[in-house]
């Protein structure tokens, strides 16, 4: 305590705070914005943190971090296009709400999961940052390629009862992200021949392609019955508040999912989007009714955004006791750190003591003023359910289409989104879930590099993977879910044969 | 039809005319600086430190444009494509310049750019944990000769760090295995963790490592010793000469009129000889090592052929 307080007086101006609402406002609305990413945001941001006090600068690219990071399920919830990648759970139940007129109940959720998974993450960076980075160091290739395994076979958890469409999904995901380049030995490979193949498909057009485009064509089949606008929910309205019932579902989900994503953000390379995911997953797998999700579980919200939030502080962990950023973002907020003269590391603690302790205080105050500015902004988000959709969706179009634009300056990428945004459409058509592919895709490089180079430092012995303990643990893990959702695959179909064979006799 | 015709006229003549005016008037609208890497890479962040004097210099905005991918092919095909007008410049680095186009077929040479001017040599350093039993490079030679295929270096695949790996491991007559890396920051990572027992990496990434005693740097691939690690000897004075510096510059495709040419090398010259930018860029990324335009050219050469037996098939 005495620590932190010797930090009172680097962020007591206003100039701080100015700059975190500032942050907070700014990352929000690029957090919201699909194709329109964090990074940027932080790097464009960067040189103007100059001009500041150093801890002003920081706060700035802090509040961005932190808003972008819970932007992303404003628009997953309301318009079933998540802002982010990391986002991309919270759609699954987060729209679902919406369509039940439930949007604010999902957005209030959303938002006191991740301002909660904050503060968790918060307290962890502060109270236990150097031995997580010692835990973090313990996570090499082998510990990689059994975490990854272990999130696969939740994908199986996140298809039952379409079990095979579920898989094929997540397949397919899995043998999208390994276009590009070889990330071990640099070669290309299944470009055939195309320079633009060179860079692999575009994870963000991906996500934008797979739900936006796919939504505005599932949109435009449906006959127009509404073009005016009308009101919006009310945020007081008995649907639209969270009840007793929904706070005991999600409680424990959320506590649990915070916990998991503090541990995956200190650990470098993995990110939000793994954590929001592998949460989600786990939840439903653990739930005792797995059956409400998917189809507007408010713990499934509370699951996914507790996930994406709360890697947001525990991802200094490496950079502030290592000197290593973890992440793109961490990265450009090194490049901050150094701007003035502040070198991050293990000797940073002892020689700026009251600085890092304005840090920590600053990263507490951010997560305060999210709660504040998401509560008042959900007045001005949740305005967009009055909007019609031929208004709508080319208006998400036109944004998805710049946002790809503007990341990469690339028109091939804005193929690319539509021609994924076909193949959404047809996977929403013919009942394939997304949630796989996305899944998939993400750890599709996590489980090959892991594993590739998990051979290597086993000189071709593959029982590394089994001998080093945590990594045993994780594949341990896997077997377990494996049988528990197999488990439940062959006691649902003899439920439904049960129930087809009585039915001739009534 | 007569007023298309007219329209088309009308047209023509102002194409004309800021056709003409384009190499007096130079620059008159905003410039586009291509970066071939990610936002918030350490080649972004030097751009963008860049792109602002650059600008105020040139009197028009300079807009920094990330197209990542291929091995920074893809970035670097869009500066060729562009109009060869002067208003689309490259922020190159060794990798999208030499060594991609080496390695893998993506249509360009290093010599089909002109050179505007050198940012940046990084100097690369061979680290090792703290508490590794080799204080001199020879210590770990030593070491690696007595049992080949034992020790594990990591690096992110054919690039600088890789390659001046490769050949200190040819000069020497050694049998280390390499771990393919994703980049400095996984690199440094694995290092500190033990799965690597050697970490060939540019200055930057290990920088707060070396100064925070959790690593210790055995040899500089430079000429000389690098000025913020002058307790570093160089492979040279250990008796190995072997050298890799990669580096971060501007440049524009061939075909842009000299006047044009001019005008930017004069701008970055200016710019890169400035205390305050100097300054600003040794707190954020690295210390400058300016060259004007002709040096550059002739570091283009020298890496391309340094490189090229390593990497042509």
């Amino acid at each position: 305590m005495d620590f932190l307080l010797q930090g009172l007086p680097e962020i007591a101006s206003i100039q701080v705070f100015l700059m975190l609402s500032l942050g907070l406002v700014v990352g929000i609305l690029i957090g919201s914005v699909p194709g329109l990413n964090v990074p940027l945001a932080v790097a464009i941001a960067l040189p103007i943190t100059f001009n500041v006090e150093p801890i002003a600068g920081l706060a700035m690219l802090v509040g961005i971090y932190k808003g972008g990071t819970y932007g992303g399920s404003l628009t997953a919830v309301l318009i079933n296009v998540p802002g982010t990648p990391a986002a991309a759970a919270t759609a699954i139940d987060g729209n679902e709400l919406t369509r039940q007129g439930k949007a604010g109940k999902a957005l209030k959720m959303s938002l006191y999961a991740s301002v909660f998974a904050e503060f968790v993450s918060d307290i962890a960076l502060i109270a236990f940052a150097v031995p997580m980075a010692g835990f973090a160091l313990r996570i090499g290739p082998p510990e990689s390629f059994s975490l990854g395994i272990f999130a696969l076979t939740l994908v199986g958890v996140l298809s039952q009862g379409n079990m095979v469409k579920g898989l094929i999904a997540g397949a397919m995901g899995l043998f999208l992200a390994t276009f590009g380049v070889d990330p071990l030995s640099g070669e290309f490979r299944l470009t055939f021949g195309s320079r633009q193949l060179a860079g692999g498909w575009s994870f963000i057009a991906l996500v934008i392609g797979v739900f936006a485009i796919a939504e505005a064509l599932g949109v435009m089949e449906s006959r127009v019955t509404r073009t005016r606008s009308k009101a919006a929910p009310r945020l007081d309205d008995p649907d639209n508040c969270l009840t007793r019932d929904d706070w005991r579902r999600s409680l424990p989900v959320i506590g649990r999912s915070s916990l998991i994503g503090v541990f995956i953000g200190a650990i470098p390379g993995l990110g939000s989007a793994v954590s929001a995911y592998l949460n989600y997953g786990l939840s439903r797998s653990l739930s005792r009714e797995p059956e409400r999700f998917g189809k507007g579980a408010i713990e499934g919200v509370a699951a996914a955004e507790a996930g994406n939030n709360a890697v947001t502080s525990s991802t200094f962990v490496p950079l502030l006791t290592l000197g290593i950023p973890g992440d793109v973002i961490t990265a450009i907020m090194l490049g901050a750190f150094i701007a003035h003269g502040l070198v991050p590391g293990p000797a940073l603690f002892e020689q700026q003591g009251a600085f890092v302790a304005g840090f920590f205080l600053m990263i507490l105050a951010a997560s305060v003023l999210h709660l504040v500015i998401g509560r008042l902004g959900m007045y001005a988000f949740i305005q967009t359910t009055r909007v019609s959709n031929p208004v709508l969706f080319p208006a998400v179009l036109v944004l998805g289409v710049t946002g790809i634009f503007v990341s990469t300056s690339s028109y091939f990428d804005i193929y690319v989104m539509i021609g994924f945004g076909v193949l959404g459409y047809l996977m929403n058509r013919l009942g394939f879930p997304i949630a796989p592919l996305l899944i998939g895709f993400i750890l599709s490089p996590l489980i090959e590099i892991g594993l590739r180079q998990a051979a290597i430092m086993g000189r071709g012995d593959m029982t590394i993977l089994l001998t080093r303990p945590i990594s045993a643990l994780f594949l341990a893990f896997a077997l377990l879910t494996v049988l528990v959702v197999g488990w439940r695959e062959y006691a649902g179909r003899r439920k439904r044969t049960q129930i087809q064979d009585e039915e001739p006799l009534t | 039809m007569k007023l298309t015709v007219k329209l088309a006229g009308v047209i023509g003549a102002l194409a004309m005319a800021t056709g003409l005016a384009a190499a007096d008037d130079y620059p008159e609208k905003p410039i586009s600086m291509i970066v071939t890497w990610n936002a918030g890479g350490s080649t972004d962040v030097l751009a963008r430190l860049l792109a602002e004097p650059l600008s105020k210099e040139l009197g028009v905005p300079i807009a920094v444009t990330n197209m990542p991918g291929g091995g920074g092919s893809l970035g670097t095909q869009a500066a060729l494509d562009a109009p060869k007008d002067g208003y689309t410049i490259l922020a190159t680095t060794s990798g999208n310049h030499i060594l991609t186009p080496l390695k893998n077929d993506v249509g360009y040479r290093y010599d089909d750019f002109e050179p505007i001017g050198q940012l940046v040599a990084a100097s690369l350093i061979l680290a090792v944990r703290e508490d590794s039993p080799w204080q001199t490079l020879d210590d770990f030679i030593e070491a690696a000769k007595a049992e080949p295929g034992k020790y594990l270096f990591g690096a992110v695949p054919d690039v600088a760090p890789h390659l001046t790996m490769r050949a200190l491991a040819d000069a020497a007559g050694l049998d280390v295995v390499h771990l393919p890396q994703q980049g400095g920051a996984p690199g440094a990572t694995a290092l500190l963790a033990g799965d690597i027992d050697l970490l060939p990496a540019n200055a930057a990434t290990v920088a707060s490592s070396l100064k925070g005693g959790k690593m210790r740097g055995l040899a500089v691939f430079s000429a000389d010793r690098d000025p913020a690690f002058p307790d570093i000897p160089t492979a040279k004075e250990q008796g190995y000469e072997v050298y890799g510096s990669p580096f971060v510059g501007l440049a524009v495709a061939k075909g842009v009129p000299d006047d044009v040419l001019e005008t930017l090398k004069a701008a970055f010259d200016a710019v890169a000889n400035d205390p305050a930018f100097q300054e600003r860029a040794v707190k954020t990324v690295s210390a400058l090592t300016y060259l004007p335009a002709d040096e550059f050219g002739k570091i283009w050469e020298r890496d391309w052929k340094t490189y090229a037996p390593m990497l042509q098939k």
